[in-house]
């Protein structure tokens, strides 16, 4: 009995917030998270300066998100290569990291346009790999207009006229800045990372840096525009930090809590 | 929906696997030892084969071998990192003396680059984007002087256990709490990525799996 009574009080604020969750995300919606709230800048001035990009520009996206983390960026990385593509302009993918490389593997694979970006695959090492990457990032066997392209720019990262680092691991925009701008410094470098990243990316951004950052959910789905499924998700996500804080709050306060019970109720539990 | 599974057969299987690891991962709440036990080593296994492949088929082979069996003669700077290679295979069987030194070198390579891009690339631009407030509006400089006394304040915490006066000793206690503070925000924006990351599989056990939702 006392067994049960330990695991039902283990599992109980697990439980209230699966619940929580799965209401949220299946019932109606309660609207607390209000998407005209959203501050969409960040999200616009990356969209914009994709637009001002001249037809048939080369942009590169460096797709090394991390696994733990890819789901909350995963609906901004899709949209950046959906816009990529549609607009006419020449991408390729590559990624530095190996958990990057089954994640932007699965990415083109599931991705359903006409122009395919050229897939660069994995460059092994690193940072030493984006070094290395700056003087030459196109394999022999790559083949094709972007790859020509490329190796007419250079063959480097500088042929490039944006780079978009979706990450999320230990390389990411942070590894971008401090191995590829000082020995590229002409190419414009933008984010896409998950909200725990921000704090260290901020500085980069606020010293130019970086040219755009997309960090978080709210810039995640500011990117992505209406969609009903993300606000619910957001919605769950609202309800669910309140309901962690609670049950933070709730076992920091409850050895007090059980410290003050009345001496009887001690002794009729030491009875029983 | 996480897109990653289509409806036909191939696609069914992934769902389903996806959906039982995640069932069997949450039964580690629950008490449930023995089988997150294996969906640890199935973890495991699967990434040490990943690797594997990975490294044979996206860089050994297209990087090394194959360029040197192309032309061994033209590609004289594959023959070191061939070198290099088998030496580190080989590692274990070899004299302390010889193999220490393609492990020197990976390591020491891979903390020169992470230094001198931390050097290059983050303190000396970022030094030079806090010190810059000349001209600025209000806001900006004080901004810029409340950055430079965090920074002071931060790196004096790091004295803490040396000799030092009551003015020290309040400044490095300051910075000490300065660095609990930026810990504690850390650690909320990871309950706020592991709240989208709970909510996700929830919707994908919910939607994919399930059914129950459009």
């Amino acid at each position: 009995m006392r067994e049960r009574l330990v695991l039902a009080r283990r599992l109980a604020p697990i439980a209230l917030i699966l619940l929580l969750a799965a209401a949220l995300l299946a019932g109606p919606g309660i609207g607390r998270w209000d998407r005209d709230g959203v501050d969409a800048v960040p999200a616009d001035a990356l969209l914009a300066r994709i637009d001002a990009l001249p037809p048939g520009a080369l942009v590169l996206v460096a797709f090394d998100p991390d696994l733990t983390t890819y789901a909350e960026i995963r609906p901004a990385a899709r949209a950046v290569l959906e816009t990529l593509t549609g607009a006419g302009l020449r991408v390729a993918i590559a990624s530095f990291s190996p958990e990057g490389r089954a994640l932007g593997a699965a990415e083109l694979a599931r991705l359903d346009v006409a122009a395919t970006p050229l897939d660069l695959g994995f460059i092994p090492g690193g940072e030493a790999g984006l070094v290395s990457a700056v003087r030459g990032i196109v394999g022999v066997a790559a083949a094709g207009p972007v790859a020509d392209a490329i190796r007419a720019g250079g063959g480097g990262l500088a042929a490039f006229d944006l780079a978009i680092v979706i990450g999320g691991g230990d390389i990411g925009p942070r590894s971008w800045v401090e191995q590829v701008r000082p020995r590229a410094p002409e190419l414009p470098i933008a984010g896409i990372v998950p909200a725990v990243q921000r704090p260290q990316l901020d500085p980069y951004l606020a010293s130019g840096q970086l040219a755009e950052l997309v960090a978080g959910p709210d810039a995640v789905a500011a990117m992505v525009g209406p969609d009903d499924a993300l606000d619910r998700r957001a919605d769950a996500v609202v309800l669910g930090s309140l309901a962690t804080i609670l049950v933070l709050l709730l076992s920091g306060l409850w050895p007090h809590l059980a410290r003050r019970r009345p001496a009887s109720a001690d002794a009729d539990e030491a009875a029983a | 929906m996480n897109g990653f599974f289509g409806s036909d057969l191939a696609g069914t299987v992934g769902t389903w696997t996806a959906a039982v690891a995640t069932l069997v991962v949450w039964g580690h709440l629950a008490g449930e030892r023995r089988l997150f036990t294996w969906a640890q080593y199935l973890l495991a296994g699967l990434l040490s084969g990943y690797l594997a492949v990975l490294a044979v088929r996206e860089v050994l082979m297209p990087r090394l071998v194959e360029p040197l069996v192309a032309a061994p003669a033209e590609r004289l700077e594959l023959w070191p990192a061939a070198m290099l290679v088998i030496a580190l295979i080989v590692a274990r069987h070899l004299p302390r003396t010889a193999s220490i030194v393609p492990i020197s070198i990976l390591v020491g390579g891979i903390a020169a680059f992470a230094l001198s891009g931390a050097v290059v690339g983050t303190i000396l631009p970022q030094l030079a984007a806090g010190v810059t407030i000349s001209g600025g509006d209000p806001i900006t400089l004080g901004a810029g002087i409340a950055g430079a006394a965090v920074s002071a304040l931060v790196l004096v915490a790091f004295v803490h256990g040396m000799a030092s006066g009551p003015i020290l000793g309040a400044a490095s206690s300051g910075g000490r709490w300065l660095i609990v503070a930026g810990m504690g925000a850390w650690l909320g924006l990871l309950l706020l990525t592991s709240l989208v990351l709970l909510v996700d599989r929830i919707a994908f056990l919910l939607r994919d799996w399930l059914g129950l939702l459009p």
